[in-house]
């Protein structure tokens, strides 16, 4: 019994990993509009080349592309050389792209020659509040513990972040908090925060005429963009990246930036590159709305009926393992409801380095899996202990089989509650599925992190309202199930 | 013939039955009767292997009942437990044919046993494809004693059968049961906290107090020689209650 389940859960893996198969280069972006941009552009070189490709857009900070490069479920992606040195080598000195090319080559990966412009981390206010504190550089802020920080997640963390910067400048800010990039913009407009961290080439600096503090000390490292490939990309395939490089200057990378976060269109950037440097872009048409919808929808109901199918064939064991009073029970509700409390954002980050997973949709369909359980498993654990003393006891004089007993009587009778968990699941489910894009899994979290991105309302909805759409779907699908599947003896009111 | 040898249960430190050596005559019914909590209930699941002795043993038809005779000892067994021991989700006859069908019963056989059961019992056969929800108190019992029977037990079980039920029923059924009992030639054991019950249907009454049997013997002997005050106080306190 538990050698078949093992057999089902790898085969639905595979069979899951192969329908997911497809493009021959599969590139990946960071989760800011330049990273997708580049992405863009050489996605269109790529397609000009010849080559089908995919762009999973957005699928998250360094340490998750890197990972998806050197396992193979990207081919390439861009990257900074300041990044490769601080991140990735986690070795500051490596001076010039040849050394650094010479280093990244043990790990099977290679890096082009630098596209062009420095994007590198600045500190930014509001011109106003700038002035009205008398504030330049970096070094002013020690004279205002007092302002409020916001800053994105990664550069708190990074070695050439927040962290070392506060040292090197003997900062003592109060009041430093995480926030997304895009709604820190937000935060810093509405007067929420007074400083955030930036890239020197963000669009936003020049639309809202931002003042860039400047780095008196010489803290921050050179950005360099470059893109990173695998040394087992196909050459004409590398060959069409190179033509990135020295292309792109930072006039002309705010430029880009500024054209996709106003038209909300990354193609539309991509049309204005190839016109600028005299060549044309590969057009594959503007994808529809309704084409996108029906694309995005499909997937997302992949992703949770795989997951959910996992959870149900796994779950429902487990609990009626964890019916039975025991340190097994104790064990199994404990972890499951462990994993509950992970929160989801992490679980993705802790799945992407285990073998077979990494970047993709294998990788989403485990954690939605995982996250799915609890409420399966603690609802049929339940609603069998829940069974009264003289049912079991009849059950028992009655002599049948444990099998019968279980599937005849138990089962049934813990239905109600059994379906209950198992539709909790689903709906924690759709919506837990959203975040399944940041790791270039797609569904309708596809548009909710692009809109997030571009602070964009209309493309969010376009992915919250089918999301909400099918969790309400699926509570009516629920009460008509609920009519086949419970026992209508345990439906009738008494008369 | 059902013997304990010195047979006692405690759960933990409670005691719910001290050692006593019993005798259930075969074919003939024994009622055990007592207040809530005399151990009366704890016999009659040592008796079906629900739960194991503590101390002695039980012997059924002359062989040591253990959890290794317990499954041939139990398809010769029925029970009735207090209300609401049919499966909800079944209906009146999936309930009765339930363990007939487990065992591969021919469905003729199973049809002709149930529908002449439901005769004894009288439960009406109209009735059999309702669920237990859409049935009376007294309609459930004679389900349930129908399921019982299904299997021709040697020992019938039966825990209050009649408890919960409004007066009529239960007098209709008290009559019922006499009449079956009396034609079946089964072993009965029956718990019931009621005199009139006691005093109609039992062939061998036994008196249990906190865990202890207090007197044994025909129901006429509780009155003519009780063998000590409590057994006076029970019989007094329950036809005051008749009385007032």
């Amino acid at each position: 019994m538990k050698a078949r389940l093992i057999v089902v859960l790898i085969g639905t893996l595979l069979v899951g990993r192969a329908s997911f198969g497809g493009p021959s280069i599969v590139l990946g972006s960071k989760k800011f509009t330049e990273s997708f941009v580049l992405s863009e552009l050489a996605k269109q070189n790529l397609e000009g080349a010849g080559f089908d490709v995919e762009h999973r857009q957005g699928m998250g900070g360094t340490i998750i592309l890197w990972e998806a490069l050197q396992q193979g479920s990207i081919a390439a992606y861009p990257e900074y050389t300041g990044t490769i040195r601080e991140e990735i080598l986690k070795r500051p000195m490596a001076a010039s792209i040849g050394e650094l090319r010479k280093q990244l080559a043990e790990y099977g990966v290679g890096v082009t020659e630098e596209l062009g412009f420095n994007n590198t981390y600045a500190l930014v206010m509001t011109r106003a509040r700038a002035n009205q504190l008398g504030i330049q550089k970096i070094s002013d802020l020690a004279k205002h513990p007092e302002l409020r920080l916001g800053m994105t997640h990664e550069f708190l963390g990074r070695h050439d972040g927040w962290g070392p910067l506060e040292k090197r400048y003997g900062l003592h800010m109060s009041d430093v908090r995480g926030l997304d990039h895009t709604l820190g913009y937000l935060a810093l407009l509405n007067g929420e925060i007074d400083v955030k961290d930036a890239y020197t080439t963000d669009a936003k600096i020049g639309q809202n005429d931002l003042i860039v503090l400047a780095d008196d000390l010489k803290f921050f490292p050179q950005y360099r963009a470059v893109f990173l490939f695998r040394l087992d990309t196909p050459y004409r395939a590398i060959q069409a990246l190179r033509r990135l490089e020295g292309t792109l200057d930072e006039a002309r990378m705010v430029h880009l930036n500024e054209i996709a976060e106003r038209t909300k269109d990354y193609s539309a950037a991509a049309d204005w590159y190839f016109e600028q440097i005299g060549q044309v872009g590969n057009f594959n048409g503007h994808e529809s709305l309704q084409h996108r919808l029906i694309r995005w929808t499909v997937r997302h109901l992949i992703l949770v009926s795989l997951s959910m199918a996992l959870a149900i064939v796994i779950g429902i064991p487990l609990g009626i393992y964890a019916s039975k009073e025991g340190l097994a029970s104790e064990i199994i509700l404990t972890l499951t409801g462990l994993i509950q409390t992970v929160p989801s954002l992490a679980l993705l980050a802790l799945l992407v380095p285990i073998p077979f997973l990494g970047i993709g949709p294998v990788t989403a369909v485990v954690a939605l899996f995982l996250y799915g359980l609890l409420p399966i498993v603690r609802n049929t654990a339940t609603g069998l202990r829940d069974i009264s003393p003289q049912i079991r006891d009849a059950a028992s004089v009655l002599a049948l089989k444990p099998r019968t007993r279980l599937l005849k009587i138990f089962l049934p009778l813990a239905s109600p509650a059994i379906l209950a968990g198992i539709k909790t699941s689903t709906i924690i489910t759709i919506g837990s599925a959203t975040l399944a894009a940041l790791i270039g899994a797609g569904g309708l979290g596809e548009p909710i992190i692009s809109g997030l991105n571009l602070n964009d309302g209309t493309t969010i909805l376009e992915g919250a309202i089918p999301a909400a759409l099918m969790a309400i779907a699926a509570q009516g699908l629920f009460s008509i199930l609920d009519r086949f599947l419970i026992p209508r003896g345990l439906r009738l009111r008494p008369t | 013939m059902i013997l304990f040898h010195q047979a006692g249960k405690n759960f933990g430190n409670a005691i719910a039955l001290r050692p006593a050596d019993l005798k259930f005559p075969a074919n003939k019914t024994t009622v055990l009767i007592g207040l809530s909590g005399s151990g009366k209930s704890t016999i009659l699941r040592l008796i079906s292997g629900l739960i194991w002795p503590t101390t002695g043993w039980i012997e059924i038809n002359g062989k040591k009942f253990t959890p290794d005779t317990l499954p041939e000892i139990r398809h010769r067994m029925g029970y009735v437990i207090q209300s609401g021991d049919l499966f909800p989700h079944l209906t009146a006859r999936q309930n009765i044919i339930l363990v007939a069908q487990e065992l591969q019963l021919g469905i003729d056989q199973i049809t002709a046993q149930m529908e002449q059961l439901c005769v004894l019992t009288r439960f009406p056969s109209h009735l059999l494809d309702r669920y237990p929800v859409e049935l009376s108190g007294g309609e459930q019992r004679r389900a349930s004693l129908t399921r019982a029977l299904m299997l021709k037990p040697e020992i019938l079980l039966l825990d209050e059968p009649l408890a919960a039920l409004d007066p009529m029923v239960r007098a209709g059924l008290l009559l019922d049961f006499k009449a079956l009992f009396e034609r079946m030639n089964t072993t009965v054991i029956m718990v019931t906290h009621n005199l009139v019950e006691a005093a109609r249907l039992g062939d061998w009454v036994v008196l249990l107090q906190a865990g202890r049997i207090v007197q044994q013997g025909p129901f006429a002997d509780f009155s003519s020689c009780p063998t000590e005050t409590f057994v006076t106080e029970f019989f007094r306190a329950q036809l005051e209650e008749v009385l007032l």
